[in-house]
C-alpha cells in the first residue's frame, strides 16, 4: 500500500513575484498529483470493508463481534479455550492417519502403544487429549498415558486388559 | 510411502513411525537415543498387521516367524477362555438350573479343540497359515 507524498508545493507559488517562471501552475503538475493520489487511494482499504478486497494486518482486534462467512486457516497458535490438535487414525487395518491437524507423525511402540507428535511444540503440556477407539470393537478402552509439549502417548486395551492395535481412534486436544 | 523402524530397548519388538505431512527424513529426531533404526517401505511393515511386532530389523522387512507363532498362542489363550468362562461359571459358581456335568463335557471339548490348535500352529511355516487359524478363534 503506498501513501500519497504532495510533490508540488502550490501556495508556495502564490509569494511568488509576477513573472516568475515557478509562478505558473501546469497541467503536468496537477495530473501528477491525481495520479499519486489516485495510486493511493486504490491501494488502500476501504475503511467501510470491501468484498472485493483482501489484505493482511499484523495484529487484528475487534472491540466487537467478528463474523466469519468463509474458512478460518490458522497457522500459527490459538488461544486457550481452542482445539490445539486433531487427528482421525486408522490404527490396525491400513495404518495410517486419516486426517489431521497439527499432528506430523504417529509412533507405533507396541500393539495398542501409540503416541503423536505435534508439528511444533506447545507452550506446556497442560493441555487435555480425549478420545475415542471401538472401531472394531466396543469392548476396547482408551488411556491418555504421557502428556508432553511435543506431543502425546495412548494405549487402547481390550476385554482383558491386553494392550492391542483397534482401526478407528479419534484424538482431539484442546487447551 | 516410507516409514521407520527402530529398535527399543525395553521391548522385543521394533517401534514404527509414520509421517503425516511431514517428511519421513525429517522424522529421524524421533528415534529414542541408544536405538538403531532403519526407513524402510511402509507396505512391507504393515502387510500382515496382526503380526506386527514379528516384523525383521531388515530391509525389506519380513516376520519372524517364532514370533509370530508367539502372538498366536497368545491369541488362542485368549480365544479358548474366552470361550471357557460360560462353561467355568457354570461349574465355579453352581448356578442353579445349569447343568455342571454338561459343562464339563463342553469344557473338555474346547481343551481339545485348542489342544489340536496348538499342535496346528506350531506346524505352520507362513505367515498366511498363522493367519488362517487366528481369523478362526474366537477374537
Amino acid at each position: 500500500m503506498s501513501n500519497y507524498t504532495k510533490s508540488t508545493d502550490f501556495a508556495r507559488k502564490d509569494t511568488l513575484p509576477t513573472g516568475n517562471a515557478s509562478k505558473i501552475v501546469k497541467g503536468t503538475e496537477i495530473d501528477d498529483e491525481l495520479n499519486a493520489i489516485a495510486t493511493s487511494i486504490a491501494t488502500k482499504a476501504e475503511a467501510a470493508g470491501s468484498l472485493s478486497q483482501s489484505f493482511s494486518a499484523n495484529n487484528l482486534t475487534t472491540n466487537n463481534n467478528l463474523t466469519v462467512e468463509g474458512d478460518v486457516t490458522i497457522s500459527g497458535d490459538t488461544t486457550s479455550g481452542m482445539v490445539k490438535a486433531w487427528v482421525r487414525f486408522d490404527g490396525a487395518g491400513t495404518f495410517q492417519i486419516l486426517d489431521g491437524y497439527r499432528i506430523t507423525s504417529f509412533t507405533r511402540n507396541s500393539a495398542g502403544d501409540f503416541a503423536f507428535t505435534f508439528d511444533t511444540a506447545f507452550a506446556n503440556n497442560f493441555y487435555c487429549v480425549v478420545g475415542t477407539t471401538g472401531g472394531s470393537s466396543s469392548e476396547h478402552t482408551l488411556k491418555v498415558v504421557s502428556q508432553a509439549t511435543t506431543g502425546f502417548s495412548i494405549i487402547i486395551s481390550n476385554y482383558t486388559d491386553a494392550e492391542r492395535d483397534d482401526n478407528i481412534i479419534n484424538l482431539i486436544v484442546v487447551q | 510411502m516410507q516409514v521407520i523402524i527402530y529398535t527399543q530397548t525395553d521391548r522385543d519388538n521394533l517401534g514404527i513411525i509414520v509421517p503425516y505431512n511431514k517428511p519421513v527424513e525429517e522424522l529421524v529426531e524421533l528415534v529414542p537415543e541408544g536405538s538403531e533404526y532403519k526407513i524402510v517401505n511402509k507396505d512391507d511393515v504393515f502387510a500382515h498387521p496382526t503380526f506386527l511386532d514379528a516384523i525383521t530389523f531388515t530391509n525389506p522387512v519380513t516376520i519372524d516367524m517364532d514370533k509370530a507363532k508367539e502372538i498366536t498362542h497368545v491369541q488362542r489363550r485368549v480365544s479358548r477362555d474366552k470361550e471357557m468362562k460360560p462353561y467355568d461359571d457354570i461349574i465355579a459358581k453352581q448356578i442353579p438350573g445349569e447343568d455342571a456335568t454338561e459343562a464339563e463335557a463342553q469344557r473338555a471339548l474346547i481343551r481339545t479343540k485348542y489342544a489340536t490348535k496348538q499342535t496346528e500352529i506350531d506346524a505352520c511355516t507362513t505367515v498366511e497359515q498363522l493367519q488362517t487359524i487366528i481369523e478362526g478363534m474366537v477374537s
